[in-house]
């Protein structure tokens, strides 16, 4: 896989589960990227429509009020966010399965492991700060 | 003149000689007409009077071929029995055999006695030497000649006479015997009353031997015996004296035989009637073996039609498996079955089918007469939502489970069948003769019925049909029952494929919580520095999110435990006093975080306390399950709870204000793995509402739902302080 240039900016994280969200928001944070969190896929097109500029965006698919697909929809369809890298998160290959498939720069599958997560997030951001 | 006298003295003694002669040969003559005396005398007497050698009569018959001596007198016993001469020569000049007569002189007087025309006769004097006669003698014997040819002609006629006589009496004799030895029973009876019949006839009519009936009794015994038909009328219409036709035909004894019967009259050679004759030949042999043979007939062509017929309805059933067995369509593979048990097997054929959730679909209805298609099209419509209301044929049918056969529906019977009065309007419409009604069992279940009619061929149900339309409603059962468990297990399929989904979904995302809060861990004990560097923030909030998550996945299996046991029909009940507003505030309490992340607020409203003999637990858990459903779909707008208690029944309400329910799918989110809404905006098992309905029918309660789509959804629980009812109470309110 061809190596992106990685870029500066925080990592977002559309996720509607709060304990994951925490939990991936605080092991990124360690590592030593700067995370913006949303529960669900309108609250984050708002922050993104109104400037926030992320590396790249970690995205849940099945969500209340705005999923996943329905974002994803929503960002290709603005040139301004189109370019902006999303890795997908999906619960369960069955239901993608039955799903549209998500145009995705990647994927990361539940239950996520740890070491791809962060070789995903790697992948096309730079963390703010080094770790501790 | 003495002279003259003297000589005619003895002329005259010459004459009267000559008479008295002439005279004792005359009576001599006389007696030949008596044929049963020999000629030997009048000969003997013949040649004493004229002094002859020998005296013979000759005769000559057209076929014979030579002369032969009839009678001889003067000759010796072994001359008689020799031979004359050769063939064709005459008497008058012939040699003669006879030693006696062999001698020079010979003088031989020659008269034919011809008296047949075909058979030449003669009498022959042989003297010795000229005869010492009067010349008159030559004439004298030459008459008496004519009198012996008389008594030769009498002779022969009396002798033929007798002959015929005799034959006569043989021929009739004969005849008796042949009417003796037939087989048929005769009688005649003659103008003049007299009657004659043979063995054979006493035995046929009773008569006792040696009985001699008159015409009259026999008439009324033959009368008495016989069944004429009507065509042989006049058969016995005669008496004597009187003239009918003949007249022929079958009769039956009152013995059981049949007889030939032959009546006619007899006529003499003239044609003049004789009298009347009946002839009886006896046919029973011929007539039962003709009866066994058209019985052999008619037996085989039943045979026949019955195989026919069974292999008919052979190929009915095997064309009817095809068909059952060659689609899941069932309602479809119906309607061609009922069409293929016409004609053959009825005039209409309809099937009645339960549909879960529809109740009884007419799902076919054939009729044979195209005419009748419109009234079939209104019968078939009449389907009705409740089984036990269909009319009386169908719900008997299924009731009992037994098939009738009516063989005739008479406008009665079709009233008892039929209660209800469309259809009834309708049936007779349709025609109905004849009616038989199976029910469709599969399984114990009764699916359905299917009911064959008779109207306008006019023809009837028996066993045979009975049996085969059990026959046919047995495979259609099992292929309707079939088509359905594919489906049940098409659905169950399916379910399970999305329960699978769902859970496993729902499982990994704790999983994933609590695997990145481990690995985080472990991450951070490797790092170097380990744990110590670590800052401690995280430390107590990954080790919290394990344990959480671990929680949520206990939880999660609780639940699939619980739709185990519900499935099972074994959701125990631990039941205790529990203050329901209680239990309420403490799930309130509980799910706080679970709002606050919702953005839900509470209005709680719960007079307590509201006691009743519950579970628990399963209370906590609906209480739960509703909360959580009205954070989860409440759209971040506050969530109402209200408890209250009327009339021993505790209520809970919990209304949110969110995407609402559509009304289509109200009955619909209380059933396994349901939700209203795409699994791909909302997390869960879709169990939630299924274990609520359970555990409050467990308790005796209820719970609906009142929605509006965009205008959130009120939730309503019933419990009764009572709690359930103990099973004896249950049985007793079964009862």
């Amino acid at each position: 896989m061809q190596q992106r240039v990685r870029l500066p900016g925080p990592v977002m994280l559309v996720e509607d589960d709060p304990d994951i969200r925490a939990m991936i928001s605080q092991l990124l944070e360690l590592e030593g990227y700067r995370v913006v969190a949303f529960a669900n896929g309108v609250e984050a097109l708002r922050e993104l429509r109104a400037g926030l500029s992320p590396a790249v965006i970690l995205l849940d698919l099945m969500m209340p009020v705005m999923n996943g697909w329905q974002f994803r929809a929503e960002q290709t369809q603005d040139p301004r966010l189109a370019a902006i890298p999303v890795v997908v998160i999906s619960g369960d290959g069955r239901v993608s399965d039955k799903s549209p498939q998500v145009e995705a720069d990647g994927y990361l599958r539940k239950p996520i492991d740890l070491d791809v997560l962060l070789a995903a997030v790697a992948r096309f951001a730079l963390p703010e700060s080094a770790a501790s | 003149m003495a002279h003259s006298d003297e000589a005619e003295l003895r002329l005259t003694e010459e004459r009267l000689a000559r008479v008295g002669v002439l005279q004792e040969l005359t009576v001599a003559a006389l007696d030949l007409f008596d044929p049963a005396l020999p000629m030997d005398e009048f000969l003997d007497r013949l040649a004493t009077r004229l002094g002859c050698l020998a005296a013979l009569c000759l005769e000559h018959g057209a076929q014979a071929p030579s002369w032969r001596l009839i009678s001889g007198a003067g000759l010796s016993r072994p001359s008689l029995a020799l031979s004359l001469g050769k063939p064709g020569e005459h008497p008058a000049t012939a040699a003669l055999p006879y030693p006696e007569l062999d001698r020079p002189g010979l003088v031989r007087w020659h008269f034919p006695v011809t008296s047949a025309p075909d058979v030449a006769t003669s009498l022959l004097l042989l003297f010795d030497g000229p005869p010492a006669l009067p010349a008159q003698y030559y004439g004298m014997v030459s008459r008496l000649s004519e009198i012996v040819r008389a008594a030769l002609v009498h002779r022969s006629l009396y002798e033929r006479s007798l002959d015929s006589e005799r034959r006569l009496l043989e021929q009739k004799t004969l005849l008796e015997c042949q009417m003796e030895a037939s087989t048929n029973a005769i009688l005649f009876a003659g103008d003049r009353g007299e009657v004659s019949f043979n063995r054979r006839f006493a035995e046929v009519f009773g008569l006792p031997h040696g009985a001699e009936p008159g015409f009259e009794e026999l008439a009324r015994l033959m009368s008495a015996a016989l069944e004429v038909p009507e065509a042989m009328a006049g058969w016995s219409d005669w008496a004597p004296g009187r003239e009918a036709p003949a007249c022929h035909g079958e009769v039956r004894h009152r013995d059981g035989r049949t007889f030939d019967l032959f009546c006619a009259p007899v006529r003499r050679q003239g044609g003049a009637a004789l009298g009347r004759g009946w002839y009886l030949h006896d046919v029973t042999p011929q007539k039962r073996a003709a009866e066994d043979r058209s019985r052999l007939l008619a037996q085989e062509q039943r045979a026949r039609a019955l195989a026919e017929e069974a292999q008919g309805r052979a190929f009915f059933l095997a064309e009817a498996s095809r068909l059952l067995a060659g689609s899941l369509d069932y309602a479809a593979t119906l309607e061609r079955v009922a069409n293929l048990a016409l004609p053959s097997f009825a005039d209409w054929c309809m099937v009645d089918l339960i549909e879960e959730g529809q109740g009884l679909r007419r799902v076919a209805l054939a009729h044979v007469e195209p005419d009748k298609h419109e009234v079939a099209e209104q019968l078939r419509r009449c389907s009705v939502s409740d089984p036990r209301a269909a009319p009386a044929w169908v719900a008997v049918a299924l009731h009992t489970g037994q098939a009738q056969l009516h063989p005739v529906v008479g406008a009665q019977t079709l009233r008892e069948l039929c209660d209800d009065e469309a259809h009834l309007a309708l049936l007779q419409q349709l025609g109905v003769g004849a009616m038989l009604v199976v029910p469709l069992t599969a399984r114990g279940r009764r699916l359905g019925v299917i009911t064959l009619g008779y109207g306008s061929s006019g023809r009837s149900y028996g066993e045979a049909d009975l049996t085969l339309a059990e026959d046919l409603a047995c495979r259609a059962a099992l292929a309707v029952d079939n088509a359905r468990l594919y489906g049940q297990m098409q659905e169950a399929v399916r379910n399970r494929d999305e329960f699978l989904s769902i859970a496993s979904h729902e499982l990994r995302t704790p999983v994933t919580s609590l695997r990145l809060a481990a690995q985080g861990l472990l991450r951070m004990a490797r790092a170097p520095g380990g744990f110590e560097k670590a800052p401690a923030s995280f430390l107590g909030a990954s080790l919290e999110t394990a344990v959480r998550q671990a929680n949520r996945m206990a939880a999660l299996i609780d639940k699939l435990l619980d739709l185990s046991r519900i499935r099972a029909g074994r959701l125990d009940l631990q039941l205790e006093q529990v203050d329901l507003a209680e239990v309420v505030r403490e799930i309130c309490a509980q799910t706080a975080e679970e709002r606050a992340h919702a953005g839900c607020e509470l209005e709680l409203t719960a007079e307590g306390p509201v006691v009743g003999r519950w579970d628990r637990g399963r209370l906590e858990q609906v209480v739960a399950n509703l909360l959580s459903n009205a954070c989860k779909y409440g759209a971040g707008r506050p969530v109402k709870v209200t408890l209250s208690c009327e009339a021993a029944v505790a209520r809970l309400e919990v209304a949110d204000q969110g995407i609402g329910i559509p009304a289509e799918s109200q009955e619909r989110i209380f059933e396994r793995f349901e939700r209203a809404v795409s699994a791909s905006h909302y997390a869960g098992l879709g169990l939630g509402l299924y274990i609520v309905r359970r555990v409050l029918d467990a308790l005796g309660g209820k719970v609906g739902v009142a929605s509006q789509p965009g205008a959130g959804a009120i939730f309503r629980i019933e419990l009764p302080l009572a709690g359930p009812e103990t099973s004896a109470q249950a049985q007793r309110g079964a009862a």
